[in-house]
């Protein structure tokens, strides 16, 4: 443990905490607690959007994607910042005026209606609950290197700090921790990403270590046996120990494969156009690394024994989709179930932002819809001069030679490692940083629903500011210890993959509702409740069916899961709608109109 | 416009909002549709990924010129 490290770790803890208490008194009130008064300043908020919405799976998991498998995950990145025009054009002013403190407001305020009410705050606790996962499996991830914990004190220490942040100030404390993390994020990640330009691609031939059969019986190991069905050989060395060679693509080449522990730093270009390169400006970066070779590493298991084994990637096999097993359908030729899956996953992005409550009640912290439409502007600039450097820094960490082969996680900390370690510590500060930011926006959301939807207004128990505030500062401890367990539980899987559920479901279940509500004069309040229930019900149903959750989460075979591909947006947002529309029209009821319905 | 609600309560994207929002979401779809026919090109594929990004700042850039009170 690096005593540099810890210092700058517990500044960062401490500071937020600090800043958190001080802020304290100001969020005595619901409308201080749930929306900071609608005073924050529309510049503030707009960082504080970058700073909510940029969470673990965009700086964590995206870096590791792509220093793992090339372009294929900037296509998160991409769709990930096209949910803001949604968000922006269609979604945010009219929230601004319909709503007060939570998602589900801006959908009742037509209807009065305590379905609607309940089923918004439902919708809003799995979302919440969903996206909260990825979090804390980023915190946990973060932990082991910075400070030498293990996974859970990761996750505990971020459920603890978090659940005091929003405990002690509400909206007030998350969004000016989620103002100085998006600031401090963007401008970290400009500044590694100048380094890695300045610093060029450097040229490794040892990369990987070469051999022939030939060779190795000259070595006097034992002989050669080949595992069956597979492009491996098994070595006895001189030492007695056992080697796994792949074989190459010619059958006289053989690649030297290494255990987890064995490969502590790995990322390497193995052959450049025309040698080491220096300084590199930002497009010419993307032209030397097409013209290159990449040594990458992929898993296999033999015998129970996990290993890695090299493969050697051209550079423009790199900067085009399809290289992950994620994305691999789209080389296929015609038809396939995985481009199916490729596109509902980009419609559950673009769709999604502008349906995750947590982004949402952001609306409410700014005095008018002036300041909404500015400050939705500043998020998006920031957020997409983000997402431009996430490629930078994805392939800078895919060439630093310091890429962990078995945490995709921990990419981007790396990257920052193999400059020095004081921008180590800083980085990894800040992705910790990053995870409270947007675990808090996430129980602030989840407390409203319980407090505010449910309590308040679904069960009308008639409560005093300060009874609300108190419950849900209760309801926020519940949410961060749920929050906690489910982080441990899921600890092994990539956080960028983990949030492509989360915006599946918000997508399915909140969007048609709220768009609906907003904009459809015909909707009805059980054709909002059906529709939220069902995008609900069909997306959480679907993913826990598909392949990727039988691989992933259940240990059995992808191909045994009942539905044909694992994203299921495409079927379930215009199932929602429907539904809606259906039910809707079946059974118009005359609109009643809430007492406050007038701005 | 929802008859019950006040004029200005639920305004959808009008005019410059209407055309800038329905080009980003062809854009968008068009490099989709352009990955699911057959996957761009290294040079293609980075041009285009940034270009998507870039544009929607721009977008919002010119929405936020435009959409005075």
């Amino acid at each position: 443990m690096n005593p540099l490290t810890v210092a700058i770790f517990l500044a960062f803890v401490l500071f937020t905490l600090g800043l958190s208490w001080f802020l304290g008194r100001r969020a005595r009130s619901a409308e201080g607690y749930f929306a900071a008064h609608g005073e924050v300043h529309w510049f503030v908020n707009g960082f504080a959007f970058a700073g909510d919405y940029l969470s673990a799976a965009s700086f964590l998991g995206i870096c590791g994607m792509i220093a793992f498998y090339g372009y294929d995950g900037f296509l998160y990145s991409i769709g990930y910042l096209a949910g803001w025009i949604v968000a922006l054009f269609v979604v945010a002013e009219p929230l601004k005026r319909m709503g007060r403190f939570t998602f589900a407001d801006a959908l009742d305020r037509r209807f009065n209606s305590r379905g609607i009410k309940l089923a918004g705050a439902i919708s809003t606790l799995l979302v919440s609950l969903f996206y909260l996962i990825p979090q804390m499996v980023g915190a946990g991830a973060l932990i082991k290197p910075l400070l030498g914990f293990p996974h859970h004190v990761g996750v505990l220490l971020v459920g603890v700090v978090v659940t005091l942040i929003v405990v002690t100030a509400g909206m007030v404390s998350t969004t000016w921790v989620q103002f100085i993390k998006g600031a401090l994020l963007v401008a970290f990640c400009a500044l590694l990403t100048g380094l890695i330009l300045w610093r060029g691609l450097h040229e490794e031939p040892q990369a990987v270590e070469w051999s022939s059969p030939g060779e190795l019986e000259a070595r006097g190991v034992e002989p050669l046996e080949a595992v069956p069905d597979k492009p491996f050989v098994r070595v006895r060395n001189e030492r007695g120990e056992l080697e796994i060679w792949r074989v190459g693509a010619n059958q006289d080449e053989l690649l030297r494969c290494r255990t987890a522990a064995e490969l502590k730093s790995v990322g390497h270009v193995a052959k450049l156009p025309a040698g080491d390169t220096g300084p590199l400006g930002p497009l010419e970066f993307f032209q030397v690394l097409d013209q290159s070779v990449v040594v990458r590493w992929s898993k296999e298991t033999l015998d129970g024994t996990s290993f890695f084994y090299p493969v050697l990637t051209p550079g423009s096999d790199v900067l085009r989709p399809g290289l992950s097993p994620t994305f691999s359908g789209l080389r296929s030729e015609g038809f396939s179930w995985a481009k199916v899956d490729f596109l509902s996953l980009m419609l559950a992005l673009f769709c999604g932002t502008a349906s995750l409550p947590h982004i949402l009640i952001r609306y409410y912290t700014v005095r008018d819809q002036r300041a909404v439409r500015k400050s939705t502007v500043v998020g998006i600039a920031s957020i997409g001069t983000f997402y431009v450097l996430t490629l930078y820094l994805g392939l800078g960490a895919m060439t630093c030679g310091m890429l962990n082969p078995a945490d995709s996680n921990m990419a981007a900390p790396l990257l920052a490692r193999s400059f020095s370690e004081v921008l180590f510590a800083l980085i990894s500060a800040i992705a910790f940083t990053t995870v409270l930011g947007t675990v808090s926006g996430l129980i602030m959301a989840a407390s409203g629903a319980v407090a505010h939807d449910i309590a308040a207004n679904f069960l009308g128990l008639q409560l005093t500011d300060y009874e609300k505030v108190r419950l849900a500062k209760a309801a926020a401890i519940a949410v961060g210890v749920v929050a906690m367990g489910l982080g441990v539980l899921f600890q092994n899987l990539n956080v960028s993959f983990l949030v492509g559920w989360a915006f599946n479901v918000a997508a399915s279940a909140n969007l048609p509702a709220l768009l609906m509500a907003l904009f459809w004069k015909r909707a009805t309040a059980r054709g909002i409740v059906a529709s939220i229930l069902v995008g609900l019900a069909t997306s959480l149903g679907w993913i826990l069916l598909s392949g990727d959750t039988y691989s992933k989460v259940y240990g059995l075979a992808a191909s045994a899961a009942p539905v044909p591909f694992s994203q299921p947006a495409i079927v379930t947002i215009p199932l929602s709608f429907v539904v809606l529309v259906v039910v809707s029209l079946l059974g118009r009821q005359p609109v009643v109109r809430s007492p406050d319905a007038t701005p | 416009m929802p008859a019950a609600m006040p004029p200005d309560v639920a305004r959808p994207p009008r005019g410059m909002a209407r055309l800038l929002f329905g080009l980003y979401c062809l854009l968008y779809g068009a490099f989709i549709g352009a990955n699911l026919v057959a996957p761009m090109a290294a040079g293609t594929a980075v041009a285009s990924g940034l270009g998507l990004i870039v544009l929607a700042v721009v977008f919002a850039l010119i929405y936020a010129g435009w959409g005075g009170e």
